[in-house]
């Protein structure tokens, strides 16, 4: 986009909503500007050869004299034609690394790669983009989404200093995301089903209500992320886009920018534009009801409602991204509105250091307040913490298994994963998209690896005997409220860590488990065989009390350093092989 | 001017009053049996006694004993009582065995039950505030067992020795070493739950930090061209189902069943119409 008085690149400049020129400090609008690219003067033609396609390289001289270039491809028939309305020409930027591509309609810095973070020169290549139908300009600047970012990371006590320092925030980089965006429509008599129920003497009664209303609804403008490689969590967490300010598209808006293509298809999301719709027109409709139960998701052919159009637009979108060894995590800013959204890692020794130094202040406040503990007791109290660390591990880890699986991530797992047995039976899996089938041992039993049902079993045979002396002293009677607490504890922590070997196995770094998972166990049996033995000696208790206790400090270093997975991602391998580089 | 003179006066000795009572209660003597095998330090004129009721002491015995209580005479009174009546003994009963004897000196009495071979301890005055419950519970943890083995003169001596470690290296207002008995992995076990909460802690400030809030519909619906207007509203009845279930009285029928052959169930179609403007 070269700036008609002197050459120099045009960018977009969202501040001023103009293309400005940085060389000569013009300003252009950007309608206008087109306007006078469209005025050619004499033409000259040189062939360039690119990638074994023929293209063909057209310089201009507009009306002031100034040259200018557009390309033009050879088609099948031989014949120069101009690149059509419906495309056009990037310059495309290939990170060697991860495959990662950017496109952009000029030269622009190519010294990293906004998806893998890494520092190396970019491949580029000459390239056509199909363009949307529409743009939502930037409003945010750097300078706005540096600040957002820094209000935002000065709270974090815990972030890494990478985060801090001030000169990572200048590779925030503009992209237009692609978005497919759907209007959806229903005009008509909308129907819902629902139940009313009451007492008619000695008869309860249900009534079955067709509740029907006239309805004329439309919802245009419902957007979902066209782009593979961007998680459908952050698009989700920066949204919404107002569509309101949505433009017809101009490439004079990228300049300065960068962009991406869709390479996930519309019908992907169309049926969750259609959910969207069909939830707001029943509540409306329900509204109008009273006293009567509506059900749920049974009747959607009652209230059908329609996509009348489908269709492409750019998003803006601040992108920045951390590399450290194979992780990487992204800071991602709403260009439009500016909302924030930040994968978040913990520093493990800032967060150790702060934690030893409120034990201290905390041990204090034990040492006046809290009552001497008999031995059993103090072991009942650590096994109660240890059933909560236990439960924030295994949820902690059940959250990383979903999101290196991204199984959540429609666009990614369309893309990468549908073809992934061990993803699908992670999706099979999910509250989001069950089946609802019955649970089966055999079924389990055959779909878990071997080591798996091995840890299972194992767990098993401690787990029995808890339940049988439960069992018997509910039966028989026993004014040991020690014993019966301790052993419903080791049952329940027993059970927790099942699910830890269990609900994680699929993730890729196992050793966490075993630093938290294996010790709890081991102390929750020792436990349950002290409350039975009931030895007379204190030291035994303390002892398992111990045990348990460094489990429970090493299941905390777990959940640190499953929480900092959780909040990073894996370096991105976006090589488009076998991809669908042409879906729309 | 002279009333206020003499209402001075009468503070001042009623203060004197009040201080003199605690010291008129010190100075009485008080009346110990002859049965009770006792010894008095001569410095602080605490006693240690023994009132062997259940006779299970020889003399001997009851002397070894009082030589392993007399040191706890240097804070307080030591009384220990056996006794084999098979009641249950609160802590009122004990203050009228201990209360008898010494008033309301500061001490700790110990009691043996044979009936049921358990030892229970109580503290009074001074001595409680080093004493405390949390320490007795500790004690009689550790000796309940000879108790229960019916070696009641080991369960006495191990009970004074830890109530005069106690007392010896614990002062009042110094908690941190009210505790001599010597229970260093107390300190560990706090050390371990203060560590793990001060993670929970530091944990749930940053799970809050970085919590991120949902887009609600109506923020969605903001950004986006829309409009949902709904009229004529009609409601129809197009089934009804009866299930018999009398409110008083047995249920005869099948229960709250919805399909089936349960009694009293048939269905009806009624027309309804109803309108909302």
């Amino acid at each position: 986009m070269k700036c008609i008085r002197c050459g120099a690149e045009l960018r977009y400049d969202p501040g001023r909503q103009m293309l400005v020129c940085d060389h000569c400090e013009a300003e252009f609008d950007s309608a206008s500007y087109v306007k006078e690219r469209e005025n050619e003067g004499t033409a000259e033609e040189y062939a360039k050869v690119l990638d074994g396609e023929a293209v063909t390289s057209v310089l201009y001289a507009d009306s002031e004299g100034n040259a200018t270039e557009e390309l033009r491809v050879k088609n099948d028939g031989g014949i120069m034609s101009d690149v059509t309305e419906d495309s056009m020409n990037v310059i495309e930027y290939v990170c060697p690394n991860c495959g990662g591509t950017l496109y952009s309609v000029e030269e622009a810095a190519n010294g990293f790669c906004s998806f893998c973070g890494s520092q190396m020169m970019l491949e580029t290549r000459f390239s056509r983009m199909r363009k949307p139908e529409g743009v939502i300009p930037f409003v945010q600047t750097k300078e706005d989404c540096k600040a957002r970012f820094s209000s935002f990371i000065k709270k974090a006590v815990f972030a890494p200093k990478e985060f801090k320092d001030p000169a990572a925030l200048e590779k925030f980089r503009g992209i237009y995301m692609p978005y497919h965006v759907f209007d959806t429509e229903f005009n008509g008599i909308g129907k819902v089903m629902g139940e009313k129920q009451y007492r008619q003497g000695d008869y309860i009664v249900t009534d079955t209500h067709l509740c029907s209303a006239k309805v004329e609804a439309y919802y245009k403008g419902l957007s979902y992320d066209a782009q593979a490689a961007f998680d459908d969590h952050i698009s989700e967490h920066i949204a919404p886009f107002d569509i309101h300010r949505m433009e017809p598209f101009n490439e004079n808006y990228l300049a300065g920018f960068y962009a991406d293509r869709a390479d996930v298809p519309a019908q992907l999301y169309r049926d969750d534009a259609q959910s969207f719709a069909y939830d707001q027109i029943r509540k409306k409709i329900e509204s109008g009801f009273k006293g009567i139960v509506f059900r749920r998701n049974e009747d959607k052919e009652l209230l059908p409602v329609d996509v009348t159009k489908e269709y492409n637009v750019f998003f803006p979108v601040w992108f920045l991204s951390y590399r450290k060894k194979d992780r990487v995590a992204y800071a991602v800013v709403n260009g439009q509105t500016g909302k924030l959204y930040c994968d978040l890692p913990i520093d493990i020794t800032k967060f150790i250091l702060s934690t030893l130094l409120m034990t201290v202040l905390i041990y204090l406040i034990l040492l006046f307040v809290m009552p001497v503990l008999q031995p059993g007791e103090l072991m009942n109290v650590i096994q109660v913490l240890a059933a909560i660390s236990g439960v924030i591990l295994e949820r902690s880890a059940n959250r990383l298994a979903r999101r290196e699986m991204r199984v959540d991530d429609q666009g990614y797992f369309y893309k990468y994963l549908r073809y992934n047995p061990d993803a699908l039976d992670l999706l099979a899996k999910s509250s989001k998209y069950n089946n609802k089938k019955k649970f089966s041992i055999r079924r389990f039993m055959m779909k878990s690896e071997v080591v798996t049902t091995m840890a299972v079993l194992f767990t098993l045979v401690f787990m029995c005997p808890s339940l049988i002396v439960m069992l018997l002293t509910f039966v028989v009677g026993s004014t040991s409220i020690s014993l019966n607490l301790s052993i419903a504890l080791n049952v329940v922590v027993t059970a927790i860590a099942i699910r830890i070997f269990v609900s994680y196995w699929k993730v890729h770094e196992k050793k966490m488990l075993f630093t938290g998972g294996v010790l709890m166990i081991v102390g929750c049996t020792v436990a349950t065989l002290l409350s039975l033995i009931h030895p007379i000696n204190d030291l035994p208790y303390y002892i398992v009390a111990a045990v348990m206790g460094f489990s429970v400090v090493f299941s905390q270093l777990a959940i640190l350093d499953v929480y900092n997975r959780t909040t990073t991602r894996p370096l991105p391998q976006l090589n488009r092989m076998g991809g669908d580089d042409s879906a729309v | 001017m002279r009333y206020k003179k003499l209402l001075f006066v009468f503070v001042v000795l009623l203060l004197l009053f009040c201080v003199s009572i605690p010291l008129c209660v010190q100075a009485v003597d008080h009346y110990i049996d002859p049965a009770i095998y006792y010894y008095e330090n001569p410095d602080t004129g605490y006693v240690a006694a023994v009132q062997d009721n259940a006779w299970i002491y020889s003399e001997e015995q009851k002397k070894a004993l009082i030589e392993k209580m007399a040191p706890i005479t240097e804070y307080g009174n030591a009384y220990l009582l056996t006794v084999d009546e098979n009641i249950q003994y609160g802590s009122d009963y004990a203050l009228q065995f201990y209360t008898q004897f010494f008033g309301g000196d500061s001490g700790i009495m110990v009691m043996e039950q044979l009936s049921d071979r358990t030892v229970h301890i109580w503290t009074f005055g001074e001595t409680k505030k080093v004493i405390t419950s949390s320490e007795i519970s500790i004690i009689t943890d550790d000796v309940s067992k000879y108790a229960a083995d019916g070696d009641f003169e080991q369960c006495a001596e191990k009970t004074f020795s830890e109530v005069g470690t106690v007392l010896s290296s614990g002062k009042v207002g110094e908690v941190l070493s009210g505790s001599g008995i010597g229970r260093p992995l107390k300190f560990i076990g706090c050390f371990f739950i203060a560590f793990i909460l001060s993670f929970f802690i530091n944990f749930m400030i940053v799970r809050m930090h970085t919590r991120k809030k949902d887009v609600t519909a109506e923020e969605t619906i903001m950004g986006l061209y829309s409009k949902c207007r709904a009229e004529d509203y009609y409601d129809e009845v197009i089934a009804t189902r009866s299930v018999y279930s009398p409110l008083s009285g047995k249920n005869s029928g099948s229960g709250r069943g919805r399909g089936g052959s349960s009694i009293g169930m048939h269905e009806r179609s009624i027309n309804r119409r109803s309108r909302w403007h």
